[in-house]
Protein backbone atom coordinates (compact mmCIF):
# COMPACT_ATOMS: atom_id res chain seq x y z
CA UNK A 1 0.00 0.00 0.00
CA UNK A 2 2.84 2.36 0.94
CA UNK A 3 4.66 1.51 -2.26
CA UNK A 4 1.56 2.33 -4.31
CA UNK A 5 1.03 5.61 -2.47
CA UNK A 6 4.63 6.72 -2.89
CA UNK A 7 4.51 5.75 -6.56
CA UNK A 8 1.44 7.92 -7.03
CA UNK A 9 3.11 10.76 -5.14
CA UNK A 10 6.13 10.39 -7.38
CA UNK A 11 3.98 10.59 -10.49
CA UNK A 12 2.22 13.65 -9.11
CA UNK A 13 5.57 15.33 -8.58
CA UNK A 14 6.54 14.93 -12.22
CA UNK A 15 6.04 18.14 -14.22
CA UNK A 16 3.81 16.45 -16.78
CA UNK A 17 1.24 18.39 -18.73
CA UNK A 18 -1.42 16.41 -16.84
CA UNK A 19 -0.58 17.57 -13.31
CA UNK A 20 0.63 21.06 -14.24
CA UNK A 21 -2.96 22.22 -14.57
CA UNK A 22 -3.92 21.12 -11.08
CA UNK A 23 -1.29 22.25 -8.60
CA UNK A 24 -1.43 21.32 -4.95
CA UNK A 25 -3.88 23.59 -3.24
CA UNK A 26 -1.20 24.85 -0.81
CA UNK A 27 2.38 24.02 0.23
CA UNK A 28 2.45 20.32 0.95
CA UNK A 29 3.78 20.85 4.47
CA UNK A 30 0.54 22.62 5.31
CA UNK A 31 -1.72 19.94 3.82
CA UNK A 32 -1.96 17.66 6.89
CA UNK A 33 -3.04 20.62 9.02
CA UNK A 34 -5.56 21.68 6.40
CA UNK A 35 -7.04 18.16 6.10
CA UNK A 36 -7.12 17.88 9.89
CA UNK A 37 -8.93 21.21 10.08
CA UNK A 38 -11.62 20.14 7.60
CA UNK A 39 -11.95 16.78 9.36
CA UNK A 40 -12.40 18.60 12.64
CA UNK A 41 -15.16 20.64 10.98
CA UNK A 42 -16.98 17.45 9.99
CA UNK A 43 -16.44 16.01 13.45
CA UNK A 44 -18.23 19.03 14.92
CA UNK A 45 -21.06 18.77 12.40
CA UNK A 46 -21.72 15.11 13.20
CA UNK A 47 -21.48 15.79 16.93
CA UNK A 48 -24.02 18.62 16.68
CA UNK A 49 -26.32 16.47 14.52
CA UNK A 50 -26.22 13.56 16.95
CA UNK A 51 -26.82 15.81 19.92
CA UNK A 52 -29.80 17.37 18.14
CA UNK A 53 -31.24 13.99 17.07
CA UNK A 54 -34.23 12.55 18.97
CA UNK A 55 -33.08 10.35 21.86
CA UNK A 56 -32.68 6.68 21.00
CA UNK A 57 -32.89 3.88 23.58
CA UNK A 58 -29.63 3.96 25.51
CA UNK A 59 -29.08 0.24 25.00
CA UNK A 60 -28.84 0.55 21.23
CA UNK A 61 -26.78 3.73 20.85
CA UNK A 62 -22.98 3.53 20.81
CA UNK A 63 -21.19 6.16 22.89
CA UNK A 64 -21.42 9.62 21.30
CA UNK A 65 -17.69 9.84 20.57
CA UNK A 66 -17.68 6.44 18.87
CA UNK A 67 -20.70 7.35 16.75
CA UNK A 68 -19.12 10.67 15.74
CA UNK A 69 -15.81 8.97 14.93
CA UNK A 70 -17.60 6.40 12.79
CA UNK A 71 -19.52 9.08 10.89
CA UNK A 72 -16.37 11.15 10.33
CA UNK A 73 -14.44 8.10 9.11
CA UNK A 74 -17.29 7.30 6.72
CA UNK A 75 -17.18 10.87 5.43
CA UNK A 76 -13.43 10.64 4.78
CA UNK A 77 -13.97 7.33 3.03
CA UNK A 78 -16.62 9.06 0.95
CA UNK A 79 -14.07 11.69 -0.16
CA UNK A 80 -11.63 8.95 -1.18
CA UNK A 81 -14.39 7.14 -3.07
CA UNK A 82 -15.43 10.32 -4.87
CA UNK A 83 -11.88 11.15 -5.94
CA UNK A 84 -11.30 7.51 -6.88
CA UNK A 85 -14.50 7.45 -8.91
CA UNK A 86 -13.48 10.45 -11.03
CA UNK A 87 -9.90 9.16 -11.39
CA UNK A 88 -11.20 5.80 -12.62
CA UNK A 89 -13.84 7.37 -14.84
CA UNK A 90 -11.22 9.50 -16.59
CA UNK A 91 -8.79 6.60 -16.74
CA UNK A 92 -11.50 4.65 -18.57
CA UNK A 93 -11.41 7.42 -21.19
CA UNK A 94 -7.62 7.27 -21.40
CA UNK A 95 -6.92 10.35 -19.23
CA UNK A 96 -5.04 10.54 -15.94
CA UNK A 97 -6.44 12.64 -13.14
CA UNK A 98 -3.82 13.18 -10.41
CA UNK A 99 -5.61 11.35 -7.59
CA UNK A 100 -3.98 12.88 -4.49
CA UNK A 101 -4.21 16.49 -5.68
CA UNK A 102 -7.79 15.91 -6.69
CA UNK A 103 -8.55 14.25 -3.35
CA UNK A 104 -7.25 17.30 -1.49
CA UNK A 105 -9.49 19.44 -3.67
CA UNK A 106 -12.54 17.24 -2.99
CA UNK A 107 -11.90 17.46 0.76
CA UNK A 108 -11.46 21.22 0.52
CA UNK A 109 -14.60 21.66 -1.59
CA UNK A 110 -16.55 19.99 1.20
CA UNK A 111 -16.06 23.25 3.08
CA UNK A 112 -19.08 24.43 1.06
CA UNK A 113 -21.16 21.68 2.71
CA UNK A 114 -19.78 22.62 6.12
CA UNK A 115 -20.81 26.21 5.49
CA UNK A 116 -24.27 25.05 4.37
CA UNK A 117 -24.62 23.07 7.59
CA UNK A 118 -23.63 25.98 9.80
CA UNK A 119 -26.06 28.22 7.90
CA UNK A 120 -28.90 25.76 8.41
CA UNK A 121 -28.10 25.02 12.03
CA UNK A 122 -28.04 21.55 13.61
CA UNK A 123 -31.34 19.72 13.51
CA UNK A 124 -33.10 22.56 11.66
CA UNK A 125 -35.99 21.45 9.47
CA UNK A 126 -36.95 24.80 8.01
CA UNK A 127 -35.39 28.18 7.31
CA UNK A 128 -36.11 31.39 5.40
CA UNK A 129 -36.14 31.03 1.62
CA UNK A 130 -32.77 32.71 1.10
CA UNK A 131 -31.14 30.26 3.47
CA UNK A 132 -32.87 27.32 1.79
CA UNK A 133 -31.64 28.50 -1.61
CA UNK A 134 -28.11 28.70 -0.24
CA UNK A 135 -27.90 25.76 2.13
CA UNK A 136 -30.37 23.27 0.61
CA UNK A 137 -34.01 23.04 -0.38
CA UNK A 138 -34.68 20.50 2.39
CA UNK A 139 -35.10 23.63 4.52
CA UNK A 140 -38.05 24.84 2.41
CA UNK A 141 -41.36 23.55 3.85
CA UNK A 142 -44.11 22.94 1.33
CA UNK A 143 -41.71 21.68 -1.33
CA UNK A 144 -41.06 18.05 -2.27
CA UNK A 145 -37.48 18.54 -1.10
CA UNK A 146 -38.78 19.02 2.44
CA UNK A 147 -42.00 17.01 2.55
CA UNK A 148 -41.11 13.75 0.74
CA UNK A 149 -38.54 11.82 2.79
CA UNK A 150 -36.88 10.00 -0.11
CA UNK A 151 -36.61 13.20 -2.18
CA UNK A 152 -35.35 15.06 0.89
CA UNK A 153 -32.56 12.54 1.49
CA UNK A 154 -31.55 12.40 -2.17
CA UNK A 155 -32.03 15.96 -3.39
CA UNK A 156 -32.58 18.06 -0.27
CA UNK A 157 -29.03 19.39 -0.46
CA UNK A 158 -29.72 21.18 -3.75
CA UNK A 159 -28.73 24.80 -3.26
CA UNK A 160 -26.17 27.39 -4.27
CA UNK A 161 -23.45 25.95 -2.03
CA UNK A 162 -23.89 22.48 -3.51
CA UNK A 163 -23.75 24.02 -6.98
CA UNK A 164 -20.50 25.77 -6.00
CA UNK A 165 -19.02 22.49 -4.75
CA UNK A 166 -19.96 20.72 -7.98
CA UNK A 167 -18.54 23.64 -9.95
CA UNK A 168 -15.22 23.46 -8.06
CA UNK A 169 -14.99 19.71 -8.66
CA UNK A 170 -15.74 20.09 -12.37
CA UNK A 171 -13.36 23.02 -12.75
CA UNK A 172 -10.52 21.05 -11.14
CA UNK A 173 -10.98 18.26 -13.67
CA UNK A 174 -10.96 20.77 -16.51
CA UNK A 175 -7.67 22.22 -15.27
CA UNK A 176 -6.07 18.85 -14.58
CA UNK A 177 -7.03 17.34 -17.91
CA UNK A 178 -6.88 20.46 -20.05
CA UNK A 179 -10.47 19.97 -21.16
CA UNK A 180 -13.37 22.36 -21.52
CA UNK A 181 -15.17 23.37 -18.35
CA UNK A 182 -18.54 22.74 -19.92
CA UNK A 183 -17.60 19.12 -20.51
CA UNK A 184 -16.11 18.40 -17.08
CA UNK A 185 -18.78 20.27 -15.13
CA UNK A 186 -21.37 18.47 -17.25
CA UNK A 187 -19.88 15.09 -16.34
CA UNK A 188 -19.75 16.09 -12.69
CA UNK A 189 -23.40 17.17 -12.69
CA UNK A 190 -24.32 13.93 -14.46
CA UNK A 191 -22.42 11.86 -11.88
CA UNK A 192 -24.06 13.79 -9.04
CA UNK A 193 -27.51 13.26 -10.58
CA UNK A 194 -26.98 9.54 -11.16
CA UNK A 195 -25.72 8.89 -7.63
CA UNK A 196 -28.54 10.92 -6.09
CA UNK A 197 -31.23 9.28 -8.23
CA UNK A 198 -29.79 5.92 -7.09
CA UNK A 199 -30.00 7.21 -3.51
CA UNK A 200 -33.65 8.17 -4.02
CA UNK A 201 -34.47 4.72 -5.39
CA UNK A 202 -32.55 3.07 -2.55
CA UNK A 203 -34.35 5.01 0.17
CA UNK A 204 -37.71 4.35 -1.48
CA UNK A 205 -37.00 0.63 -1.75
CA UNK A 206 -35.77 0.47 1.82
CA UNK A 207 -38.94 1.98 3.25
CA UNK A 208 -41.49 0.45 0.86
CA UNK A 209 -45.01 1.38 2.01
CA UNK A 210 -43.74 2.25 5.49
CA UNK A 211 -43.94 5.96 6.22
CA UNK A 212 -40.82 7.79 7.33
CA UNK A 213 -40.91 10.54 9.94
CA UNK A 214 -39.24 13.89 10.11
CA UNK A 215 -41.01 15.58 7.24
CA UNK B 1 -0.15 -0.89 -17.29
CA UNK B 2 -1.97 2.21 -18.47
CA UNK B 3 -4.08 0.14 -20.86
CA UNK B 4 -4.93 -2.30 -18.10
CA UNK B 5 -6.12 0.38 -15.70
CA UNK B 6 -8.13 1.90 -18.55
CA UNK B 7 -9.94 -1.40 -19.03
CA UNK B 8 -10.45 -1.76 -15.27
CA UNK B 9 -12.02 1.72 -15.29
CA UNK B 10 -14.25 0.78 -18.21
CA UNK B 11 -15.27 -2.47 -16.58
CA UNK B 12 -16.14 -0.73 -13.30
CA UNK B 13 -18.01 1.98 -15.19
CA UNK B 14 -20.06 -0.61 -17.07
CA UNK B 15 -20.73 -2.49 -13.83
CA UNK B 16 -21.87 0.71 -12.11
CA UNK B 17 -24.19 1.60 -15.00
CA UNK B 18 -25.62 -1.93 -15.02
CA UNK B 19 -26.20 -1.76 -11.26
CA UNK B 20 -27.86 1.65 -11.68
CA UNK B 21 -30.19 0.32 -14.41
CA UNK B 22 -31.02 -2.79 -12.33
CA UNK B 23 -31.82 -0.62 -9.31
CA UNK B 24 -34.08 1.53 -11.48
CA UNK B 25 -35.98 -1.49 -12.81
CA UNK B 26 -36.32 -2.89 -9.28
CA UNK B 27 -37.64 0.46 -8.03
CA UNK B 28 -40.13 0.78 -10.94
CA UNK B 29 -41.47 -2.76 -10.39
CA UNK B 30 -41.76 -2.13 -6.64
CA UNK B 31 -43.62 1.16 -7.12
CA UNK B 32 -46.00 -0.38 -9.67
CA UNK B 33 -46.93 -3.25 -7.35
CA UNK B 34 -50.41 -3.10 -5.81
CA UNK B 35 -49.90 -3.73 -2.11
CA UNK B 36 -52.72 -4.90 0.16
CA UNK B 37 -54.07 -2.65 2.90
CA UNK B 38 -52.99 -3.97 6.32
CA UNK B 39 -55.65 -6.01 8.16
CA UNK B 40 -55.94 -6.95 11.80
CA UNK B 41 -56.65 -10.58 11.06
CA UNK B 42 -55.31 -13.14 13.52
CA UNK B 43 -55.72 -15.85 10.87
CA UNK B 44 -52.88 -14.29 8.88
CA UNK B 45 -50.41 -14.88 11.69
CA UNK B 46 -49.42 -17.43 14.32
CA UNK B 47 -49.89 -16.57 17.99
CA UNK B 48 -46.65 -16.73 19.94
CA UNK B 49 -48.25 -16.34 23.34
CA UNK B 50 -51.73 -16.84 24.83
CA UNK B 51 -51.88 -13.13 25.41
CA UNK B 52 -52.60 -12.79 21.70
CA UNK B 53 -56.13 -13.88 22.45
CA UNK B 54 -56.78 -10.90 24.71
CA UNK B 55 -59.60 -8.89 23.19
CA UNK B 56 -59.25 -5.21 22.45
CA UNK B 57 -62.23 -4.40 24.76
CA UNK B 58 -63.25 -1.45 22.64
CA UNK B 59 -59.75 -0.05 22.47
CA UNK B 60 -57.69 0.72 19.40
CA UNK B 61 -54.99 -1.77 18.54
CA UNK B 62 -51.41 -1.03 17.62
CA UNK B 63 -49.55 -3.67 15.66
CA UNK B 64 -45.79 -3.20 15.95
CA UNK B 65 -43.50 -5.22 13.65
CA UNK B 66 -40.29 -6.23 15.35
CA UNK B 67 -37.27 -8.29 14.46
CA UNK B 68 -35.62 -10.14 17.32
CA UNK B 69 -32.17 -9.61 15.76
CA UNK B 70 -32.60 -5.82 15.48
CA UNK B 71 -31.42 -4.12 18.70
CA UNK B 72 -32.80 -0.72 17.67
CA UNK B 73 -36.34 -1.94 17.11
CA UNK B 74 -36.23 -4.15 20.19
CA UNK B 75 -35.25 -1.07 22.16
CA UNK B 76 -38.22 0.75 20.62
CA UNK B 77 -40.46 -2.21 21.45
CA UNK B 78 -39.39 -2.15 25.11
CA UNK B 79 -40.02 1.60 25.19
CA UNK B 80 -43.51 1.08 23.73
CA UNK B 81 -44.37 -1.77 26.06
CA UNK B 82 -43.59 0.47 29.05
CA UNK B 83 -45.55 3.41 27.68
CA UNK B 84 -48.36 1.09 26.57
CA UNK B 85 -49.20 0.25 30.20
CA UNK B 86 -50.97 3.60 30.57
CA UNK B 87 -54.68 3.18 31.45
CA UNK B 88 -56.03 4.34 28.11
CA UNK B 89 -53.21 3.13 25.92
CA UNK B 90 -54.27 1.06 22.90
CA UNK B 91 -53.87 -2.71 22.92
CA UNK B 92 -50.33 -3.44 21.83
CA UNK B 93 -49.51 -6.48 19.69
CA UNK B 94 -45.97 -7.23 18.63
CA UNK B 95 -45.58 -8.87 15.24
CA UNK B 96 -42.35 -10.82 14.85
CA UNK B 97 -41.33 -10.45 11.20
CA UNK B 98 -38.53 -11.66 8.92
CA UNK B 99 -37.95 -14.76 11.02
CA UNK B 100 -38.16 -18.24 9.51
CA UNK B 101 -38.88 -20.13 12.71
CA UNK B 102 -41.59 -19.38 15.20
CA UNK B 103 -40.02 -17.59 18.18
CA UNK B 104 -40.43 -19.01 21.65
CA UNK B 105 -42.50 -16.97 24.13
CA UNK B 106 -39.33 -16.55 26.21
CA UNK B 107 -37.75 -14.57 23.34
CA UNK B 108 -40.38 -11.92 23.98
CA UNK B 109 -40.25 -12.17 27.77
CA UNK B 110 -38.97 -8.62 28.17
CA UNK B 111 -41.98 -7.15 26.40
CA UNK B 112 -45.36 -6.68 27.97
CA UNK B 113 -48.13 -6.45 25.44
CA UNK B 114 -51.64 -7.54 24.58
CA UNK B 115 -50.12 -10.28 22.51
CA UNK B 116 -47.42 -11.39 20.16
CA UNK B 117 -47.83 -12.85 16.69
CA UNK B 118 -45.36 -14.44 14.32
CA UNK B 119 -45.56 -13.45 10.65
CA UNK B 120 -44.31 -16.75 9.27
CA UNK B 121 -45.73 -16.12 5.78
CA UNK B 122 -44.16 -12.70 5.32
CA UNK B 123 -47.51 -10.91 5.06
CA UNK B 124 -46.16 -7.64 6.48
CA UNK B 125 -43.30 -7.43 3.99
CA UNK B 126 -44.57 -9.23 0.89
CA UNK B 127 -48.30 -8.47 0.90
CA UNK B 128 -48.49 -5.15 2.70
CA UNK B 129 -45.17 -3.86 1.33
CA UNK B 130 -44.01 -2.47 4.67
CA UNK B 131 -40.31 -2.57 5.56
CA UNK B 132 -39.47 -0.54 8.66
CA UNK B 133 -39.33 -2.33 12.00
CA UNK B 134 -40.75 -0.49 14.97
CA UNK B 135 -43.44 1.37 13.05
CA UNK B 136 -46.98 1.35 14.49
CA UNK B 137 -49.83 0.06 12.33
CA UNK B 138 -52.91 1.57 13.93
CA UNK B 139 -56.34 -0.09 13.91
CA UNK B 140 -59.51 1.21 15.50
CA UNK B 141 -61.62 -0.76 17.98
CA UNK B 142 -63.40 -2.48 15.06
CA UNK B 143 -60.12 -3.56 13.54
CA UNK B 144 -60.18 -1.06 10.68
CA UNK B 145 -56.80 0.16 9.49
CA UNK B 146 -56.28 3.82 10.45
CA UNK B 147 -52.73 4.37 9.22
CA UNK B 148 -49.12 3.84 10.18
CA UNK B 149 -46.93 5.92 12.45
CA UNK B 150 -43.25 5.90 11.43
CA UNK B 151 -40.73 4.40 13.87
CA UNK B 152 -39.20 7.77 14.72
CA UNK B 153 -42.58 9.24 15.63
CA UNK B 154 -43.80 6.29 17.65
CA UNK B 155 -42.96 7.41 21.17
CA UNK B 156 -44.39 10.89 20.61
CA UNK B 157 -47.90 9.54 20.08
CA UNK B 158 -47.98 7.12 22.97
CA UNK B 159 -49.90 8.39 26.00
CA UNK B 160 -47.63 9.47 28.84
CA UNK B 161 -47.26 6.74 31.48
CA UNK B 162 -48.48 7.45 34.99
CA UNK B 163 -45.63 8.54 37.30
CA UNK B 164 -45.53 5.24 39.22
CA UNK B 165 -45.12 3.18 36.04
CA UNK B 166 -42.58 5.09 33.95
CA UNK B 167 -38.84 4.84 33.83
CA UNK B 168 -37.92 1.17 33.84
CA UNK B 169 -37.27 -0.59 30.60
CA UNK B 170 -38.32 -4.20 30.38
Amino acid sequence: MRITESAIHERDRQPSSVSRGLPWLMPRAALPFWILGVTWGWWRVFREDLLAAPPAPAAVMPPLTAAVALATAAKLLGFVSEAGFYALAWRARGERLPFWRFLVLVVSASMADLFAHSLAGAGASSAPLWKACLAGLHLAPGTVFHDLPAVRVAFGSIGLLTAIRIGITGDAQARALNRGRLETVGWTVAAWLVTHVALLWGVDLMKGMSPVGGG
Amino acid sequence: MRGRSMWIGRFLGAAALTAFAALGVWWAVDRAHRWETPRLDAALFTAVSDAALVSSRGRDTWLVPINLRCPTCMGRARELSVLGRAPHAPRLIFLVVDQRRKPSPSALAGLSAGGAWWDGRGVWRHRWGHRLYGEILRFDSRGRYRGTTPPSGAAAEVPEPPPDEGGEEG
